[in-house]
C-alpha cells in the first residue's frame, strides 16, 4: 500500500519532469540555407544563436524593435506595418522612399507614363536573387500578379488595385496598366515587394516563407517569432556588398528593457524610445539618440458631420479649440526638441507643403469669444478619444489638451484607451466621436494624407465639395504646378474651415551605441543598413 | 479514487468552454481585426472581403457555434498574422513558457519548503524574522519592477547577466527570479505555518518521546504533513503564476506564451488569442487536478470528499 502510494508520486513527479525536459532546448536549430527545405508547421522555436557565438572578426549589429514580423511572408509587408522594417532587408521593391522623402529607383531605373493609364518601367539589369535567380520581368510580373490577385487579399492590394494588368515588353522592362491615370504609382511601388519566381514556384509561398530570398543587402539566416531574426551580409548584392556582416535583430517590447539592453550593450541599436527614457539614454556616455522627424501630423480629427450632433460641427467651436490649444508649451514640455509644431497636414519636405502656414496664435480670449458666439458663452463638454502607445505622444498629449481646454470653459472627457479600441472611432464614422487624437501620415505622399477630409475616403467626417474637386484633380492631373496649387488651396480650406487642429509633427527617436556608424534615421521608421557600419572593439 | 478524477476530467470541458465563451464575446466587443490588419486607406471592398474571410460577418452565436464545431475537430482557426494554424503558433510558444515556469515552480516548492520548515523550527530566531519579513516584501513587489530593477542591477550596472531574451541558462536567472518573488513568499509561509502547527500536536511529542531523532521528525512527520498544503497552493497559484509569467515575459523579452497572448490581444488576432485561452484554460484545470490527486495519494483522507 505504502509502496504503491510513493511509486505513485513518484510518476507524477518524473511525468513532469519529462514534460519539463521536452521544453528545454536541445540542439540549436540548423541555420536553415537549403532554399527547398519546408518547415516543419508544429516547429518548436530553436535555440537563439546568440551574436557571442559569431567569429570574433566579423561585424555583427544588434537591433532591438518592440515589434517585429510575426511570419517572414512578404504579404505583411506593404502595408507600413511592423514587419515591414524587417521585410525590407532581405526583399526590394521597384522604387524607394530616401531619409529625404524623395522617391528613387531601386530595383527600376527609370520609369515614364507613356501615356494616361499606362507606366513603362526599366528594371535594373545584371540583379540576382540570393539564390542565384535572375530578376527580370517575369519576377515583377509575377510579384505584382501575386500581390493584385484578390484571393491572396495581401493589405497593401487595396493601395495598388488601380493596376488592372500587368504585361512584360521584353526581358527589362514592365508596362503596368491602370484603370486610371495615376501619377502616385512610382510612390506605390515601392511598397510591392519583388520575389524570384522560380524558387517560388519550387518551393511554394510556405516554402519562401520559411526560407525567404529576395534581391536585399542580406540573406536570411534564422527566424524565431517573437524573439529574433538573424541575418547576414549577401555578397551578390547588386548595389555593392554591405559593410556589416552580420544582423541580429530582437524584438524587446518593453521600452524599459529595450533601453536597458543598449546600456548593458546586449543591443547597438533600439527603436521607439519613449519620451521619458530619452534622458537616460543621453546620459549613458557610450550611447546617443538619433531622431528623423517622422512624415506625419499629430492632430485633434473634428467629428463634423451634422448627422452625429457633435457642437464642433459648429466652424465656431472648432475654431475656439484651435485657438485655445498653446502647441508651444505641450510640444517643448512632451517631446522635448524633437519633431516641431505644425499647423497643416503636411510636413516639410513634403510636395504640397506650404511654409507660409502657421499654426495659430495661443489666444485664450479670441477662443472664449468664438464659443460665446457659437452659443456656448458657459462652456460645453466634448470628447477625445485618445490611443495610448500608438504614438511617440498620445496620452499626455490628450491630458495636457484637456487642461488647456478646460481655461476656456471646455470640459473634455479624454477617453485614453488600448490601439485596438481606439480604431473603430476612425473607421465608423457614424460613432460620434466629437474630437479624435491622430497622426495622419502621408509617407512621402501628400494625397495619401489629405485623402482623410475627402469624401472618396470612407472614414471621412468632414464634407467639402470645393475641397473634393481640389483633392481629385491633384490626385490625376500630371502637370506638377497645377497639382501643388491644388495642395495649397487644399490647406487654405482646412486652414479657415479646421476639420481637424493640427498640434506637431511626430518624430521617430533612436537609441544608438556610439560603436555604430552612418545610421540615419528614416522619416517612416525604416532602419536602412545599407550604410551602416561598426567600429572596431578596442 | 478513478471516480474522483473521471469526475473533475469530466468537468474540464465545461470550465474551457465557458472561459472561451466569455473571450470570445468580450474580445469581439472591444475591436476589430480588419481595421488593424489592412492600412487605413483600404477600400470598403477590401475590407468586406476580409471580414468575410475571417467569418466575422456572422451573427456571435453562429461565428460561436463554429468555433465550437471546429474545436470539436480540433481546428482552433488560422492566424491572421502567422499564417499558420492558431493551435500551431501556440504550441510553439508552449516550451518557452514551460521552461521559465516549470523551473520556478520546482524551485519554489524545494525552496518553499526547505525554507518554510526550517523557520519552523527555529521560530523567531533571526533566520526566521529575517525570511518571513523577505517574503512579505517579495509578495507586496510588482514584478514588473521588480524585473525592471533586477535588470538595471545585474544587466546595466554589473554587467553579469543578460538583459532580455531566451538563449543560455543565464538569460533565465533573473526572469526565474522575478516568477520566485511571486511564488516564493506564499509557499514558504504556508508551509512554515503548517509546520508550526504540526510541531505542537501531540503525536510529535509521542514520536520524541519514543526517541526518535529530530531528523527523523522533520522529515518523516512534519515534513509529509506540510506537503498537502504546499502542492495545493502551487496548484491553486497556476493560474496567477499564468498571469505573472505575462508580465515577467513582457518585461524580459521572453518570446513564451503569456507574451504571445497580449500580442494576439493587442493585434485582435482573434484565432490566436482563443487558441492560447483554450490551451492556458487546460493548462490551469489540469494542473489543479494534478494537485488534487497528488494530494489525496499522500493523504488518503482527502479521497473521501
Amino acid at each position: 500500500m505504502r509502496r504503491s502510494k510513493i511509486v505513485s508520486v513518484t510518476a507524477i513527479l518524473v511525468a513532469s519532469l519529462v514534460l519539463l525536459a521536452a521544453c528545454v532546448p536541445t540542439a540549436p536549430g540548423v541555420p536553415a540555407t537549403a532554399p527547398a527545405q519546408p518547415a516543419p508547421s508544429t516547429a518548436v522555436p530553436a535555440q537563439p544563436a546568440l551574436p557571442t557565438t559569431a567569429p570574433a572578426a566579423s561585424k555583427v549589429i544588434r537591433i532591438a524593435t518592440a515589434q517585429g514580423c510575426t511570419t517572414m511572408s512578404i504579404s505583411l509587408a506593404g502595408g507600413m506595418g511592423p514587419c515591414e522594417i524587417q521585410i525590407h532587408q532581405i526583399f526590394e521593391p521597384l522604387t524607394w522612399r530616401t531619409v529625404d522623402g524623395k522617391i528613387v529607383p531601386l530595383l527600376a531605373t527609370s520609369w515614364n507614363m507613356v501615356d494616361q493609364n499606362d507606366w513603362q518601367v526599366k528594371l535594373r539589369q545584371g540583379v540576382k536573387f540570393q539564390n542565384g535567380e535572375d530578376f527580370n520581368a517575369d519576377a515583377v510580373k509575377f510579384s505584382y500578379d501575386k500581390a493584385l490577385d484578390p484571393k491572396n487579399n495581401w493589405p497593401i492590394r487595396s493601395n495598388i488595385q488601380l493596376i488592372d494588368r500587368v504585361d512584360t515588353v521584353d526581358n527589362y522592362t514592365v508596362n503596368f496598366h491602370t484603370s486610371k491615370p495615376w501619377p502616385d504609382f512610382p510612390f506605390f511601388a515601392a511598397s510591392v515587394y519583388i520575389m524570384p519566381p522560380k524558387l517560388t514556384q519550387q518551393v511554394g509561398d510556405d516554402g519562401l516563407i520559411a526560407n525567404p530570398v529576395g534581391t536585399g543587402p542580406f540573406q536570411f539566416v534564422e527566424f524565431v517569432p517573437g524573439d529574433h531574426l538573424t541575418l547576414k551580409a549577401f555578397d551578390g548584392y547588386w548595389g555593392g556588398r554591405v559593410k556589416i556582416d552580420q544582423v541580429v535583430w530582437r524584438i524587446i517590447p518593453e521600452p524599459a528593457t529595450r533601453v536597458a539592453s543598449l546600456q548593458a550593450g546586449e543591443t547597438d541599436i533600439a527603436a521607439q524610445i519613449p519620451m521619458d527614457l530619452l534622458p537616460v539614454v543621453k546620459g549613458d556616455a557610450n550611447l546617443h539618440v538619433d531622431f528623423a522627424n517622422e512624415q506625419v501630423t499629430l492632430q485633434l480629427f473634428m467629428d463634423t458631420l451634422p448627422a452625429n450632433g457633435s457642437p464642433v460641427a459648429d466652424k465656431r467651436v472648432r475654431q475656439a479649440i484651435d485657438s485655445a490649444i498653446d502647441r508651444d508649451t505641450i510640444w517643448k514640455a512632451l517631446m522635448g526638441g524633437v519633431g516641431a509644431v505644425n499647423g497643416q497636414m503636411l510636413t516639410p519636405g513634403i510636395f504640397g507643403y506650404d511654409p507660409d502656414i502657421k499654426p495659430n496664435p495661443y489666444d485664450p480670449d479670441k477662443a472664449k469669444q468664438l464659443l460665446a458666439a457659437a452659443g456656448y458663452p458657459n462652456g460645453l463638454k466634448l470628447q477625445l478619444q485618445c490611443p495610448v502607445g500608438k504614438y511617440l505622444v498620445d496620452r499626455d498629449a490628450c491630458l495636457a489638451i484637456k487642461d488647456q481646454l478646460a481655461k476656456v470653459g471646455i470640459d473634455v472627457q479624454a477617453n485614453i484607451m488600448e490601439t485596438a479600441a481606439w480604431a473603430p472611432y476612425l473607421q465608423d464614422p457614424k460613432k460620434r466621436a466629437d474630437m479624435i487624437y491622430v497622426g495622419w501620415y502621408s509617407y512621402g505622399n501628400p494625397a495619401q494624407a489629405m485623402q482623410w477630409f475627402s469624401k472618396t475616403q470612407a472614414w471621412h467626417r468632414w464634407e467639402n465639395d470645393q475641397y473634393d474637386q481640389l483633392f481629385l484633380d491633384a490626385k490625376t492631373n500630371t502637370d506638377d504646378k497645377a497639382r501643388q496649387q491644388d495642395y495649397f488651396k487644399m490647406a487654405e480650406i482646412v486652414k479657415e474651415e479646421v476639420p481637424s487642429v493640427f498640434l506637431m509633427q511626430q518624430a521617430a527617436p533612436y537609441g544608438v551605441s556610439n560603436r555604430v556608424l552612418n545610421f540615419k534615421p528614416h522619416p517612416i521608421q525604416y532602419i536602412d543598413l545599407l550604410h551602416v557600419d561598426l567600429k572596431a572593439p578596442k | 479514487m478513478n471516480r474522483f478524477i473521471g469526475k473533475r476530467l469530466l468537468q474540464l470541458p465545461f470550465s474551457v468552454l465557458g472561459i472561451t465563451l466569455i473571450v470570445f464575446v468580450l474580445i469581439r466587443m472591444t475591436g476589430d481585426p480588419v481595421v488593424l490588419y489592412l492600412p487605413p486607406d483600404a477600400t470598403q471592398e477590401a475590407r468586406a472581403q476580409l471580414t468575410r474571410q475571417l467569418g466575422l460577418d456572422q451573427p456571435l452565436p453562429v461565428q460561436y457555434g463554429v468555433f465550437i464545431l471546429n474545436l470539436l475537430h480540433g481546428d482552433l482557426g488560422q492566424s491572421l498574422y502567422y499564417k499558420k494554424p492558431a493551435l500551431d503558433v501556440v504550441v510553439s510558444y508552449i516550451p518557452a513558457t514551460l521552461q521559465l515556469m516549470g523551473t520556478a515552480l520546482i524551485v519554489a516548492a524545494l525552496l518553499g519548503m526547505v525554507l518554510g520548515l526550517t523557520c519552523a523550527f527555529w521560530k523567531g530566531s533571526l533566520f526566521d524574522t529575517f525570511f518571513v519579513t523577505l517574503s512579505v516584501f517579495g509578495q507586496a513587489m510588482p514584478s514588473f519592477w521588480l524585473g525592471i530593477m533586477l535588470i538595471l542591477f545585474f544587466a546595466v550596472n554589473l554587467h553579469w547577466l543578460p538583459a532580455s531574451g531566451r538563449g543560455t541558462w543565464a538569460n533565465m536567472v533573473l526572469p526565474t527570479i522575478t516568477l520566485l518573488m511571486y511564488l516564493l513568499p506564499s509557499t514558504l509561509l504556508l508551509v512554515r505555518s503548517s509546520a508550526i502547527e504540526i510541531l505542537a500536536e501531540d503525536f510529535l511529542t509521542v514520536a520524541r518521546a519514543k526517541g526518535l531523532s529530530q531528523r527523523a521528525i522533520l522529515l518523516r512527520h512534519v515534513l509529509k504533513n506540510a506537503l498537502n498544503p504546499t502542492i495545493s497552493s502551487l496548484g491553486l497559484q497556476m493560474g496567477s503564476l499564468m498571469g505573472g509569467a505575462i508580465v515577467t515575459e513582457t518585461v524580459f523579452a521572453w518570446p513564451g506564451l503569456g507574451r504571445l497572448s497580449v500580442e494576439a490581444v493587442l493585434s485582435r488576432d482573434f484565432s490566436v488569442v482563443q487558441a492560447a485561452v483554450v490551451v492556458l484554460a487546460t493548462w490551469v484545470v489540469l494542473s489543479n487536478l494534478l494537485a488534487d490527486v497528488a494530494n489525496s495519494i499522500i493523504d488518503p483522507r482527502l479521497q473521501a470528499g
